[in-house]
């Protein structure tokens, strides 16, 4: 082989491949569509959603005053009603199927003193959504592998960001082609969930009853891993954080949630694993705790539903009209009595008429 | 941070330390022996380096693993003797059958050490040899065992590499000095095995995944589509690993040997294991069907030797009831093929044959004038065409025989491969679901929607699902080895056009890091 022909090879190869990989950093720096450096550019139609990757970007870059965080149960609240009922400017940080740790790792993000949303301002309001069988998780347990560099501040393994394709097909040349930009205040909203999900026939077509268990769970079965998980994931930002009023809240699952409980008769367990939990966070004077579960008329209608757990959007509104105006609010001397309102839910309600 | 092939850590760090460190030792030692043991040293520190990146545990485990073997060839060195290489070899399998397997027996999850089944085949197939007495293990030093066991080029998935076949390899450590032209083709190849992966294998693999995920919403249709991409992003998958480590080896100015070669081209059963995971293939023929008496004893005694390799090389792949049923299977064939290539197809020409010379003598012995025959040219034509439509046949049959039996591959759990099958055997209209074929979507054919007149047309992503299986399948089939086109290809300008696309391209692609499907063996 000619050494000269060799030579050509690398003076073509080099020159463009160093060229095309910098123009593809400088492009993912200057339009930064995960936020990871900067605020937004005025007028780039930016697309968000990915949790996991854009989230703690838009925690440390975009401005606001209160956050929204949880699993899919926070999917579909719309920034725009908190604005309209509680005066505030909240930004939606949800991950889908969402572990303690992940909550965690989100409000480890919104709390850094030296990021530009709170060099601009304190947070004035945490939502999180609790829901409780996650709280059994190992405490460092995440629902998905951390993409580390979009969550650590060292420059070497952003190297991931800056040379993806994903990134240059997806997040800055197709908004540029398509000119739809996300809307915000219902980011990873579950548009796709359109009317005809939500039925009696649709939730029950795809519902598997669990396994029988004849032995019930011992009622404190699943406390000592929960008080582990509040006093690493969630407590540590209460306390921290007083200036910051924190709204969690139980949501509304549907009646088919509550047979598996029962199926699986850990019903006991499960109601005292809620009480604890209430207990715990009413021990702040900055926590307010909100109890959607025994929302009997919603819960027990299943057209309310998409599948066993994932409501209609319409009661997201509602649930920010709570917040608001402290309907289904609990408070220390209330804990027992919401419990005890599921419970007869529970023991009442007819199951054999849902699989007749 | 992990050091798969595919990823960042590898092509921009791990990779040019490696070859720089390996290169630059030639510029500091002259004398060959130090730099034979200079170059020795530094493989086998990247090497463990890079099993480190993996995890402490699978270190240990493989550290363990060699440490037992090296005191067992100093034994076997020392002491010729039967029993040690029984010990031996029952500590080896006994490691692998016990990760393997004592999950499965136990009902408790026991994570299986990476790579264990290729380091461990690999031991085993240097303490025989060691035992017989191979000649390229006479004076074999600690030092070349590890650079041999630990060479990270084919370290987490093969080839099954023989001591025999690096050996050559190794004694020239201290001659090898840095050859642009070496380098570049190996580069060639590590590109071409990235490109395989990254852009092939990974995206064939989005719509498997889903089917598996979202098996209520599976069609007949779909089903045969996942039954026919899977084994194809498998393939796509592991061969991509191989050319990477065999391109890795070329620039460093030596040779892993071939584990694919074509397999979507074989004609029969036996051809399918010549070229599927062929180094897999060699080590069974060589350390179970040989000692077994391979095709010495009879015809019968082969038959069950062979059924018996394809049993156990069905258990090796998992410890389900499926894989021994794919065990079975392809046993099955591969002995029905044997038997049609060395007793019935014999047999039926001799009984032709022999009619033919009965036919000949008499027309020897009739008084009509010979007739040479005038038209040998279209005659061959035809035979060649018939021939061409044959093989044309088996490829199909194999290429669907490989992607029904490799399906179960996949398989999560049993269930999942029977709901599979299911589909696959309840016929429905044919009908794929616009979400689906979206499945098999490389991002930058969105792009080709956009600027092509495929916008205005309404089964435009359809089409591009069929490009990309083609697409794949062409590559898997009708286009030429990469080790081919590594070596054969002229390294010009335009060349260095072409493959700094490719680079730029599969760099952008290495985002999504995914691990090789057979980093599960």
């Amino acid at each position: 082989m000619n050494n000269n022909n060799i030579g050509k090879f690398y003076r073509v190869f080099l020159p463009i491949t160093a060229l095309a990989l910098c123009a593809v950093i400088a492009l993912t720096v200057i339009v930064d569509p995960f936020f990871h450096y900067h605020a937004p550019l005025k007028g780039f139609p930016y697309v968000v959603d990915n949790q996991l990757l854009q989230n703690p970007g838009m925690a440390r870059n975009m401005l606001y005053d209160s956050v929204m965080t949880g699993s899919s149960m926070t999917l579909n609240f719309d920034t725009d009603d908190f604005r309209e009922l509680m005066g505030l400017d909240l930004i939606k940080l949800c991950s889908n199927g969402a572990y303690p740790k992940d909550i965690s790792n989100v409000l480890s993000v919104v709390f850094q003193p030296d990021s530009r949303a709170r060099k601009n301002n304190d947070v004035k309001a945490v939502f999180a959504a609790l829901d409780i069988s996650t709280f059994t998780a190992e405490p460092e347990e995440t629902k998905y592998p951390l993409p580390e560099y979009m969550y650590d501040r060292t420059p070497l393994n952003d190297i991931s960001y800056l040379l993806n394709k994903d990134v240059i097909l997806e997040y800055i040349l197709k908004p540029v082609v398509e000119k739809e930009p996300t809307d915000l205040s219902y980011v990873y909203g579950t548009t796709w969930q359109t009317e005809e999900y939500f039925s009696e026939a649709w939730v029950l077509r795809d519902y598997r009853a669990p396994e029988a268990v004849s032995e019930p769970l011992a009622a404190d079965a699943l406390i000592p891993r929960t008080k582990v998980n509040l006093e690493e994931n969630i407590l540590p930002y209460v306390e921290e954080h007083p200036e910051t009023e924190f709204y969690f809240f139980f949501p509304p699952y549907s009646i088919l949630y509550w047979n598996n409980v029962r199926v699986e008769n850990r019903l006991d367990a499960v109601l005292a694993q809620s009480e604890y939990m209430m207990e715990r966070l009413l021990g702040y004077p900055n926590v307010r705790v909100f109890y959607f579960q025994n929302e009997e008329e919603m819960i027990t209608d299943l057209n309310n539903y998409a599948d066993m757990e994932h409501y209609r959007p319409a009661f997201n509104r509602y649930m920010t009209e709570c917040f608001a105006d402290g309907t289904d609010e609990v408070f220390p001397d209330t804990v027992s009595g919401e419990t005890e309102k599921m419970r007869k839910i529970v023991d009442s309600f007819d199951f054999g008429s849902l699989f007749e | 941070m992990n050091l798969v092939f595919n990823s960042y850590g590898f092509v921009f760090l791990f990779l040019p330390l490696t070859v720089g460190g390996y290169t630059l030792a030639e510029h500091i030692w002259s004398d060959k022996e130090t730099l034979a043991g200079v170059r020795r040293l530094l493989l086998t520190a990247a090497s463990v380096l890079y099993m480190a990146s993996f995890g402490l545990r699978s270190l240990l485990i493989f550290l363990c693993s060699i440490s037992v073997t090296i005191v067992f060839s100093l034994l076997l060195r020392r002491f010729h003797s039967k029993i040690l290489l029984t010990a031996a070899l029952v500590l080896q399998v006994g490691a692998l059958v016990y990760f393997k397997y004592a999950g499965v027996l136990t009902g408790s999850r026991i994570a299986l050490p990476l790579a264990v089944s290729f380091y461990t085949f690999s031991q085993i197939s240097w303490l025989v040899d060691l035992y017989r007495r191979e000649p390229e293990l006479e004076n074999w030093t600690v030092s070349e065992y590890l650079t041999y066991i630990t060479f990270f080029p084919k370290l987490l998935q093969g080839p099954i590499t023989r001591f025999a076949e690096m050996k050559p390899h190794l004694d020239r450590l201290g001659d090898i000095r840095f050859d642009v032209e070496s380098f570049t083709r190996g580069f060639l190849l590590f590109l071409l095995g990235l490109f395989e992966k990254v852009i092939l294998a990974d995206t064939l693999n989005v719509p498997v995944d889903y089917a598996y995920s979202h098996l209520n919403a599976i069609r007949f249709a779909e089903a045969w589509i996942i039954t026919v991409a899977y084994p194809l992003s498998l393939y796509l998958d592991f061969s991509a690993y191989c050319n990477m480590g065999r391109g890795v080896a070329r620039m460093l100015g030596m040779d892993l040997p071939e584990n694919f070669d074509k397999p979507y081209r074989s004609v029969n059963g036996s051809e399918l294991w010549g070229r599927w995971h062929s180094s897999l293939n060699r080590f069974f023929v060589r350390y179970i069907y040989i000692p077994l008496g391979g095709s010495r004893r009879g015809n019968a005694r082969t038959l069950a030797n062979m059924m018996l390799v394809f049993v156990i090389s069905g258990l090796w792949h998992g410890s389900t009831w499926y894989f021994l049923v794919w065990g079975c299977m392809n046993g099955i064939l591969a002995t029905l093929t044997w038997a049609w290539i060395h007793i019935a197809r014999p047999a039926i020409r001799g009984k032709l044959s022999h009619s033919r010379n009965s036919e000949a003598v008499t027309a020897a012995t009739s008084t009509e004038p010979d007739h040479e025959p005038d038209h040998k040219t279209g005659a061959s034509l035809v035979s060649r065409i018939l021939h061409g439509i044959r093989t044309a046949f088996c490829v199909l049959f194999m290429d669907l025989w490989l992607s029904v039996t490799f399906m179960i591959f996949h398989g999560p759990d049993s269930a999942s491969v029977l709901a599979m099958v299911r589909k696959l055997l309840t016929p429905q209209p044919l009908r794929v679901a616009e979400y689906f074929a979206t499945q098999f979507e490389l991002s930058e054919l969105w792009y080709l929607i956009k600027i092509t007149p495929l916008s205005h047309m309404p089964y435009s992503r359809y089409y591009l699902m069929w490009i990309m299986l083609i697409g794949s399948w062409a590559c898997a089939c009708l286009l030429p080895k990469a080790r081919t086109v590594s070596e054969k290809i002229k390294i010009n300008a335009f060349t260095g056009f072409v493959f700094s696309i490719l680079f730029v391209w599969c760099v952008l692609a290495l985002g999504k890091v995914t691990e090789f499907a057979y980093f599960a063996f």
